[in-house]
């Protein structure tokens, strides 16, 4: 059982975590969960979905931010920066896919953002069959329906 | 059974090659939103699953990214006609909208955009007219009342229709080189309760601006007052009052008091004034003490001119618990006179001991006497100093600061603690 101030996540493989609640709640949903029973802040709480390996950097991500938010002078906004940048590179795209559904899921704003704004920058400026290459998207058009969306929106093409 | 088994595998195969296509909605529409409406338009020839994905971005950027206007007749029709098609295609609600494209002129077309997304609950608004005459804005913008931004520049504000009750979410409200009298001004801004951030920068004049808004927390003026009439402000706590026009080329003959500059029951912490409005403020009594000021930034200051640092050397001592001050300074062609070199030894004389300032920034320094001199009296004076910066003006100084270095080094320190940094390019 977790000490006063700390909980314990369990994911959904059975690994537990002990937590600082100031970390835990940077989630909107386990904040929730908190606030409305008293019961999960004693016990243990599942995190449904959400595997040992993939909790385990949410954790390691709000660790960095709750104790930031708390402290501006230990860490600087710079230092964040960096951070979330290393965070981010060193994701491969399936964790990236898991931990935006995760933090999604939990509603942890600013890593989903961060996370999004990931996957944005490798959309961003390139042709469409590249991008299909990168996430494996299948291409199931006929060419005559390809053709039609690109007279649609000549503007964007 | 073996062959649903089969299929099973089959399908959570693809589905596991291809996971971005299979995040939620909202999740996506994030995404879509962090690239330009161009790319996420693109997305749509991805795949089926993507074919209407961004149809539903709430947020349309339409700015540099998207195009721009040129010369041509026919380059405004196709830029004009494409942004109604995104409009026409476009489903669900529209939280941002943003019209900043380069070269845009005053058009009719902008009015009916802004009655489409009038309808769509809009939160924030940014419209920038590029060039021509400024846009009279439609009425139809009174009628967005989930607006929490509004950002205008170069447009026209008429008055809102009568039944207009104001703008009851609205926290952010910039308005540059919009036209709107003193009177409509501070009406609106009375009409928005959870206003926390309003900037007006405008080449023109206004008599007074009333500010009765009780959440405001940043107020930044790059235009010329009056009187500035502060009605209910008890959580201002930042203060940006300067000209637009600049100092050289300043147009204004007579001086104009402010009654009220910073209001009454003050809880500023963060100021900035350039020399007019810092003028303003000692005429209009300067009597109270600011308390709550921890920074302070002087601009446009020339320390040639006696009354300006007067008014400077007053204001810090009405601050007891300032902690950052920053000058930047205005260099005149004006020589030396005797006035000048009894002021500053005067000065020397006057009692800062009770300031408390850790951090000094002296900008756009030409190494002028009385520049020096007054760096001196900060660096013999400031007890507390732990930091002072300095940049030296370099369209004035040829040696790159050298001989300005060279002399504060002389100066004397009366804080042990100070260090000096010297700022090059």
């Amino acid at each position: 059982m977790a000490s006063k101030g700390n909980l314990t996540l369990k994911s959904c493989n059975g690994k537990e975590f002990i937590v600082e609640e100031k970390v835990a709640v940077m989630s909107t949903t386990i904040k929730n969960m908190v606030d409305v029973d008293d019961s999960f802040a004693q016990g243990v709480i599942p995190i449904i979905g959400v595997d040992g390996k993939i909790l385990a950097k949410l954790i390691e991500y709000c660790k960095e931010h709750a104790e930031a938010d708390e402290d501006e002078e230990v860490k600087s906004e710079e230092y964040l920066k960096k951070f979330d940048e290393k965070f981010v590179d060193e994701l491969n795209l399936n964790d990236l896919y898991d931990l935006l559904k995760a933090s999604n899921y939990l509603e942890i704003t600013k890593l989903l953002n961060l996370l999004c704004q990931k996957v944005a920058s490798m959309i961003k400026g390139k042709k469409p069959e590249e991008i299909r290459r990168i996430f494996n998207i299948k291409n199931d058009f006929t060419p005559e329906e390809e053709e039609e969306i690109n007279r649609q929106n000549p503007w964007a093409f | 059974m073996r062959a649903s088994f089969k299929e099973r595998r089959a399908s959570r195969k693809v589905r596991g090659s291809d996971k971005i296509s299979y995040l939620p909605n909202h999740v996506i529409d994030i995404i879509l939103t962090y690239v330009p409406l161009k790319d996420a338009a693109r997305t749509s020839i991805l795949s089926h699953q993507w074919r209407y994905k961004w149809v539903n971005l709430s947020t349309l950027v339409f700015d540099n990214t998207f195009g721009r206007v040129r010369n041509l007749v026919s380059s405004r029709y196709k830029l004009l006609m494409n942004i109604f098609q995104v409009l026409l295609v476009h489903d669900g609600p529209i939280y941002e909208f943003v019209l900043s494209v380069p070269g845009l002129e005053s058009c009719l077309e902008i009015d009916q955009y802004l009655n489409f997304v009038s309808k769509k609950g809009v939160q924030n608004i940014i419209l920038q007219i590029w060039k021509g005459k400024p846009h009279v804005l439609p009425q139809s913008l009174f009628s967005c009342l989930q607006l929490i931004h509004l950002s205008l520049c170069c447009c026209v504000l008429n008055k809102p229709p009568p039944a207009f009750r104001g703008f009851s979410k609205l926290v952010y409200l910039i308005l540059r080189e919009v036209a709107i009298d003193a009177e409509k001004l501070s009406s609106l801004i009375g009409k928005c309760p959870l206003l926390e951030h309003f900037t007006i920068e405008s080449s023109r004049s206004y008599d007074y601006l009333e500010v009765g808004a009780p959440n405001l927390k940043f107020l930044h003026c790059n235009a010329q007052f009056e009187n500035v009439i502060y009605v209910t402000t008890p959580l201002l706590a930042n203060i940006s009052m300067s000209l637009k026009v600049l100092r050289n080329e300043e147009a204004f003959e007579e001086e104009w008091t402010l009654l009220e500059l910073l209001g009454c029951h003050s809880v500023i912490e963060d100021l900035h004034l350039d020399y007019y409005y810092l003028k303003s403020w000692l005429k209009g009594g300067a009597c109270f003490s600011l308390d709550h000021l921890k920074v302070l930034k002087l601009s446009a200051i020339c320390f040639g001119m006696t009354n300006e640092v007067t008014c400077a050397h007053l204001l810090i001592s009405n601050c007891p618990n300032l902690q950052k001050l920053a000058f930047e300074a205005y260099s005149s062609q004006e020589g030396l006179t005797v006035h000048d070199v009894e002021f500053y030894v005067e000065l020397h004389q006057k009692d800062l001991s009770s300031c408390q300032v850790r951090e000094l920034e002296m900008l756009n320094i030409s190494v002028s006497w009385p520049e020096l001199e007054f760096i001196k009296i900060m660096l013999s004076k400031l007890l507390k100093l732990e930091k002072m910066l300095i940049a030296p003006n370099f369209k004035t100084v040829a040696d790159g600061g050298f001989n300005l270095l060279k002399e504060v080094a002389k100066f004397q320190r009366a804080s042990p603690k100070a260090v000096i940094k010297f700022k090059d390019w």
